[in-house]
């Protein structure tokens, strides 16, 4: 009775997982291919010099040594930082902002969620363009308003100095992806504790603060995160934009490291680049969860 | 109960079965099927529909009318022989790149339209193979071409490319404006470009845009490096010995006189003035083109501006001259200007190189050259260009292309693989210097310095290699 029962169900059990595995084979293979391959190769890659037609010749961390001190790399790490440490909260704050006033009882409301949402719907080559016309500093939209208040605006992206704060600017117009979400987080709010705080006589900054926060902070978290990742490899707007002028002051990370990689085909270099980028990005990730430990309130079931 | 259980479960399981092996031997059959009887890659149908010819892929980067200007080219090779049928295939923009990775994958076209700047990456890497052969069989020599063409198909000693099109820069002037500020000619010395600028120029600063410029070092911003040569200067020193790191001269004495003289525009009239106004300038081929409607008086461009004030502005009336350079230069009779040229090479791994060679060899003839010349608005790579070339071109000021390329003063980029790194570098250095916010004796000396770090790491790795496979074939073997 043991014996051969025993051998069908394991002759069944490999079979079964026998199809599975060859319904996901497709993605299986592509993901060996493209993804896992690729990436145990640029770790190869980033100890040696190579080019892309050249053989890879090992030369142990040098390239990792060369990134301490190339001051294009530094610049282009600290351009990515302050991006990041300023485009994030300054996100994040005006998303939750006009989550919660979508979230009230105004009038055409599908309207202003649906408006909210379709600059993340525009292909970012386009937004981009439109972009640079609406910064232009003498015939762009936003001078010329700023001129009937009599402020005269700089020269958006043509001034090293401004230019980082046209493209924060632009970053949070297109908030509408996280808007959508804090929506939801907003809706998902029992409506009972907004009442057990009336009964309080707690004021609306009050349930903003005690209620709604703590509430949505788990969303929060997950919109930090993927913002954090997303906004350190920040590299199309950019790239259309400025093109990383003026003299640099608007040159990310991605963009010295396509440049290394592509156009001055330092592969190598450009590879040890993307691995600094992977921990840099790993450790603000675990710096954001650890700082996050006192300050999320996950409802329990 | 439980036999009616079993029944099913085992009806669903014969059926899952079934159908699953159904599924996945139709899938397996599908694509079998798909690859014995699908439809033909293009190649394969051309192959049907000239049996006997070698079909030969040629990747090219132009779109649109230069595209259509060498299909016709290549239609005209394809009838003018029997052996040997060339499909023309436009790849567009970062065509170096989208080769480098079909070499590097072993796919690549059998011809591949480059830029010049490319050949030397190319050419050490072992990514093209040399056409020395073919062009002393077919008597292509030094004699043949521009001097700075030649210059151009060649990398540390060995010829590697044919040319398809070549543009050198000149001094385009409005006449109009001229004539309106008492001028009768171009300037011949930086000193009285200076001058007539200052002429030309007139500010309104109520209404910035109203203003006219005679000359902005910034417009159209398309080769901030190109201004060392008119000063006497130099960006690069090759090396002696091939495989050598050759020298970065960046702080040159006469590179740094010439980036002071670019600041001296924003000096004299004003950066932020400048900014402002050239923030409306339209697009190169539009009509708001700033030298076209008469905003700026005198640009730096290549003979293809013919093209486009031909369709944008046919009334115009321009002038074109050499760029001038430094008056104790004495550059009259032996003028500076930059040359850029479209090259034809031969990509290692090409499945047929001695048919590749001989279509780049057919499109060296004269006619063939000055036939894409005529269309894509440029002047001739060739020594000598016949009168018709020369009195029927769109272009009225090209017999000057035509001397700044015969002139020993052309100049071209610097013949080195760290060319896209170094350019990035001069772009950078010519906005902080643009804006003030560095002299060009700060900056100027960083940029060497960065560069020549590069350029010795290339020389350090290429003596760690040992030396240099020809081809991309031989370092696969080896």
């Amino acid at each position: 009775m043991s014996a051969r029962p025993a051998k069908l169900t394991r002759d069944t059990s490999w079979k079964h997982e026998a199809t599975g595995l060859a319904w996901i084979s497709p993605w299986v293979i592509g993901f060996l291919a493209f993804t896992a391959g690729p990436i145990v190769m640029s770790l190869y890659y980033s100890v040696t010099d190579y080019s892309l037609l050249e053989k890879p010749v090992f030369i142990g961390a040098e390239n990792y040594q060369r990134l301490a001190r190339d001051e294009i790399f530094v610049g282009a790490l600290k351009n990515t930082l302050w991006y990041a440490a300023v485009s994030i909260p300054l996100g994040t704050i005006f998303a939750i902002i006009l989550a919660a006033m979508l979230n009230t009882r105004i009038k055409a409301r599908a309207l202003f969620r649906a408006a909210m949402f379709i600059p993340t719907l525009v292909p970012i080559v386009a937004s981009a363009m439109v972009w640079s016309w609406l910064l232009n500093g003498q015939i762009g939209l936003l001078n010329q308003a700023l001129g009937w208040i009599g402020i005269k605006g700089p020269d958006w992206l043509g001034d090293r100095h401004v230019a980082m704060w046209a493209l924060i600017l632009m970053s949070v117009w297109g908030a509408g992806n996280a808007v959508v979400i804090y929506l939801a987080a907003l809706q998902d709010v029992p409506t009972s504790l907004y009442e057990a705080a009336d009964l309080d006589g707690v004021t609306w900054i009050g349930k903003f603060w005690h209620v709604t926060l703590p509430m949505i902070s788990p969303v929060i978290l997950f919109n930090v995160i993927t913002s954090i990742i997303g906004t350190l490899q920040v590299f199309a707007v950019p790239y259309i934009m400025t093109g990383g002028g003026p003299d640099r002051s608007t040159y990310f990370f991605t963009m010295y490291l396509y440049d290394n990689a592509f156009r001055y085909l330092n592969m190598g270099y450009a590879s040890a680049m993307a691995w600094v980028q992977l921990v840099i990005i790993l450790a603000l990730t675990a710096l954001t969860f650890w700082l996050s430990r006192k300050l999320v309130f996950y409802r329990s079931a | 109960m439980r036999q009616d259980d079993q029944n099913h479960a085992g009806s669903d399981r014969a059926l899952g079965a079934l159908s699953r092996r159904a599924a996945l031997g139709a899938l397996v059959l599908g694509g079998a099927a798909f690859v014995a009887f699908g439809p033909d890659s293009g190649k394969d149908r051309l192959r049907k529909k000239y049996p006997g010819r070698v079909v030969l892929d040629y990747w090219e980067k132009w779109p649109g009318a230069e595209a259509l200007a060498m299909q016709s080219i290549v239609d005209d090779f394809n009838r003018s022989q029997d052996r040997i049928y060339v499909r023309f295939l436009t790849m567009g923009g970062a065509i170096d790149q989208k080769a480098l990775v079909a070499i590097a994958g072993g796919n690549p076209p059998d011809v591949l339209g480059l830029y010049a700047y490319n050949v030397p990456h190319f050419a050490e890497s072992g990514a093209i193979v040399p056409l020395d052969d073919t062009f002393a069989s077919r008597g292509l020599s030094e004699s043949h071409y521009a001097p700075i063409v030649w210059k151009m198909l060649r990398h540390e000693g060995r010829t590697w490319a044919g040319v398809s099109t070549v543009g050198t820069l000149a001094l385009y002037y409005n006449k109009a404006m001229f004539r309106e500020a008492g001028l009768d000619r171009a300037p011949r010395t930086i000193e009285e470009l200076d001058e007539f600028a200052g002429r030309l120029t007139k500010i309104d600063k109520q209404q910035v845009a109203q203003s006219k410029f005679g000359f902005l070092p910034t417009e159209p911003g398309w080769w901030p490096y190109v201004w060392v040569w008119p000063f006497g200067g130099k960006l690069f020193e090759s090396p002696e010995k091939p495989g050598d790191a050759g020298k970065a001269t960046t702080d040159d004495p006469a590179n740094l006189a010439a980036y002071r003289w670019v600041q001296s525009y924003p000096t004299k009239y004003g950066g932020d003035l400048i900014t402002a106004f050239s923030s409306g300038f339209g697009n190169y081929d539009s009509p708001q083109q700033p030298f076209l409607n008469g905003m700026v008086g005198m640009v730096l461009q290549g003979p293809w501006l013919g093209n486009v004030i031909k369709g944008r502005k046919p009334d115009l009336d321009y002038g074109v001259a050499p760029f001038p350079a430094l008056a104790s230069l004495n550059a009259v009779d032996a003028p500076y200007g930059l040359a850029e040229a479209d090259i034809l090479v031969v990509p290692s791994g090409s499945k047929h190189p001695e048919e590749a060679k001989q279509f780049i060899a057919y499109l060296q003839q004269r006619e063939v050259i000055e036939k894409l010349a005529a269309i894509h608005c440029k002047n001739s790579p060739l020594r000598e260009s016949t009168p018709e070339f020369l009195a029927n071109h769109i272009n009225r000021g090209v017999r000057v292309h035509d001397q700044i390329a015969q002139s020993p003063n052309a100049r071209t980029a610097p013949r080195t693989r760290v060319w896209p790194q170094y350019r990035d570098e001069m772009s950078a250095a010519f906005q902080a210097l643009w804006k003030f916010d560095a002299t060009p004796e700060q900056r100027l000396p960083m940029v060497r310095a960065r560069l020549q770090e590069s350029l010795d790491l290339i020389a350090a790795r290429r003596r760690d290699r040992g030396g240099l496979p020809t081809t991309v074939g031989e370092r696969i073997a080896s």
